[in-house]
């Protein structure tokens, strides 16, 4: 199947559920920021440090849920259609939950603000937490423009608010499995 | 299969050619076996592998349960096409699937089908298993290629063959010109729910046409080669 259908040319978009929608919608922002999120793990998985086998199979597991948060969004809370744009189960949440806990076992307590920065998985996992917040941002408005919809993202949002600290939590933990000492903010 | 939970992924599988149906200089059918346990949504594909190459296309569920149809044009040009307009029966296929979203919405929006040429394949899939009451409309050159007819204009409220070629034999249902003429200069302004299947060309020009013409209104495409 080709990839460009032409459809889009003049600035209008399909969502899943068939609406046709212009593309800055807020809807097509919040999808957007997710694909734009799922791409950055993607850098950060190419720069993760060698003895990170398991934080790769991490980051695989949330690029597959962030395509479904990405097919969640685009679709209206009027067509249920496929187990693939359902919200996502809070379990998911979980996992994120789990990982953060294991990885902030063995990091120094944190008492005061550090700089985002340090070794290259690390800037990533920074960048990939402002689009990750971004893409909660619009999110909200999406869920606020559609109230009908409000139920449909009670997982994602839960979601893209963990995984967030997931990101931040990780960024630390890939400076610290390289000696790479983070940077604190110093107040002038 | 009329449940909304399509199956999904890309499992590997491997059936064999039973029959093949010429329906027309280029265009045939091909029936295969139905692998034990795979089941498919109306309108969904398969991917087809041979020598190397890959190629979508929709299923249609056979006349028994234990065959799968296949609508394929033969193109000069193409692999995969000339190799299972040639290949014996009984040959072995691979293919992963099924895939797809590309399946009936039961809405109160009023439906309209719009393919050309073998778009029409997942049209016809969707009427095998009972969906009815939609407008069809089906751009061909000419009259012959007209593929499942039989089996789509009993189901449809609306038949409308839309001929590009020469004129075909009388019939009020005919309309000569393209799909996009007819949506165009015909088809009374609203709401649809549009399905499109055919040609990447064909797909932009109408969904062109329904931003312009039918605002409000739902669009699921299909593109085929």
């Amino acid at each position: 199947m080709k990839v460009y259908t032409g459809g889009g040319d003049r600035g209008q978009t399909s969502l899943f559920s068939g609406e046709r929608i212009s593309k800055d919608d807020v809807r097509v922002e919040a999808y957007g920021d997710v694909d734009e999120l799922n791409s950055l793990l993607g850098a950060i998985i190419t720069a993760l440090p060698s003895d990170s086998t398991g934080r790769l199979a991490e980051l695989h597991q949330i690029q597959g849920d962030l395509f479904r948060i990405g097919a969640c969004l685009a679709t209206s809370g009027e067509d249920p259609t496929f187990a693939t744009t359902r919200d996502l189960p809070i379990e998911h949440a979980h996992f994120l939950e789990k990982a953060i806990d294991q990885m902030d076992e063995s990091l120094p307590r944190l008492s005061q603000f550090i700089l985002p920065g340090g070794h290259p998985a690390a800037c990533w996992s920074h960048v990939a937490r402002c689009v990750c917040r971004r893409a909660e941002r619009h999110t909200v408005r999406t869920v606020r423009q559609s109230p009908s919809d409000g139920d449909m993202y009670t997982g994602t949002l839960t979601y893209l608010n963990r995984l967030s600290d997931y990101l931040f939590v990780l960024a630390r933990y890939c400076n610290q499995v390289t000696q790479t000492p983070d940077t604190p903010w110093e107040s002038a | 299969m009329t449940s909304l939970d399509a199956p999904r992924g890309g499992h590997a599988h491997t059936s064999r050619i039973i029959h093949r149906l010429w329906l027309t200089d280029d265009t045939f059918t091909l029936d295969m076996e139905c692998p034990p346990g795979f089941h498919f949504h109306a309108g969904q594909r398969i991917r087809l592998t041979t020598g190397g190459k890959t190629r979508d296309y929709s299923l249609i569920p056979g006349d028994s349960s234990t065959l799968l149809t296949l609508l394929i044009r033969s193109v000069d040009s193409g692999v995969v096409s000339t190799h299972l307009s040639r290949c014996p029966m009984g040959t072995a296929l691979n293919f992963t699937g099924p895939g797809g979203h590309f399946i009936y919405r039961p809405a109160s929006r009023p439906a309209i089908f719009i393919a050309t040429g073998t778009g029409v394949a997942p049209f016809a899939a969707m009427c095998r298993t009972g969906v009815k009451g939609f407008v069809m409309l089906h751009g061909v050159r000419h009259f012959n290629d007209l593929y499942y007819r039989d089996l789509v204009e009993p189901a449809a409220d609306r038949y409308i063959p839309c001929l590009t070629g020469k004129p075909p034999p009388l019939s009020s249902s005919t309309f000569r010109g393209r799909v996009t003429m007819y949506l165009q200069h015909q088809l009374p302004a609203g709401p649809y729910d549009f399905y499109l299947a055919g040609r990447r060309e064909m797909i932009a020009d109408v969904i062109d046409i329904i931003d312009r013409q039918f605002p409000s209104s739902r669009v699921y495409s299909e593109i085929f080669f």
